[in-house]
């Protein structure tokens, strides 16, 4: 039952996790937009997510337990660098301006992810306390 | 990922802009110097950047491990000497004119400073935006739950 009441939570939680994560990259592939040679790198969890949670509908029609709720809960951001492109003699490929829209982006992904959890907080609040 | 590792990333990216800030603005004080210490004409000087722990051992280990690397900012792995040529100009009453009324510039291009100018000064302040948005992110992220 416990399981079940913190389950958006749960899901918003990787959520975050994964924003977090992107955040830090973005903001190391700005720092290095002049370095030489410098490859940018790009977070990954939302596909990840999607196939989680495809596979815990399938199992939740099969009316089997929510068996795959460890699954979702422990998905980890993966980080990959692009070494294929260079955009510039100096064999950077940091598109300054994807960054910055890329920054924007996320950081309102993560407030998003944000307000919705304390809209989570303040259900479960209403429904304890039934006020 | 520590908290607030996003932050000394920027840092670092700040730091290194104002140096190269500094270099250039050093190389266009400059521009007109025919004599330093050493006697030659001024030298132009850039700044080589580099990714902050590329060479560390962790990279490394990371890199074998195929693991996603720890990303740690970038830093300034020197201040080098532009070696071109001088620029000979003809200005026979100057106390560093050859024997031939010629004076050693510096290879200092005031067009090529301003355009580095630009560029270190925007990279500035995309580290500036970038810690903005990490900075309101924190902010927000202790408010969960209130």
């Amino acid at each position: 039952m416990w399981d079940d009441l913190f389950q958006s939570v749960n899901y918003l939680q990787t959520g975050l996790n994964g924003t977090w994560k992107r955040n830090e990259v973005i903001t190391n592939n700005i720092a290095n937009d002049d370095t030489p040679g410098f490859k940018k790198s790009d977070v990954e969890f939302e596909s990840l997510f999607a196939q989680a949670l495809q596979s815990d509908e399938l199992d939740t029609q099969s009316a089997s337990d929510y068996s795959n709720n460890d699954l979702l809960s422990t998905i980890e951001p993966v980080v990959t660098k692009n070494e294929d492109s260079a955009y510039r003699y100096d064999e950077n490929n940091v598109d300054i301006e994807t960054e910055m829209t890329s920054l924007a982006k996320n950081s309102i992904e993560y407030y998003t992810l944000v307000s919705k959890m304390n809209s989570e907080f303040s259900k479960l609040s209403t429904a304890i306390t039934g006020q | 990922m520590s908290f607030l590792s996003s932050m000394d990333i920027s840092a670092s990216g700040l730091t290194a802009q104002r140096l190269r800030m500094d270099i250039i603005s050093q190389n266009i004080a400059n521009i007109d110097t025919t004599h330093t210490e050493s006697g030659d004409p001024y030298r132009r000087q850039y700044v080589v950047l580099k990714e902050m722990g590329s060479d560390s051992f962790d990279s490394y280990l990371d890199r074998a491990a195929e693991s996603s690397s720890s990303s740690g900012g970038v830093e300034v792995s020197e201040i080098a000497d532009d070696m071109t040529d001088f620029q000979l100009v003809y200005d026979p009453d100057n106390v560093d004119a050859n024997e031939d009324g010629y004076v050693e510039k510096p290879n200092v291009e005031l067009s090529t400073e301003m355009v580095d100018m630009i560029s270190a000064y925007r990279s500035y302040e995309a580290n500036v935006t970038a810690f903005n948005a990490y900075k309101n992110m924190a902010v927000k992220a202790l408010e969960l739950g209130s």
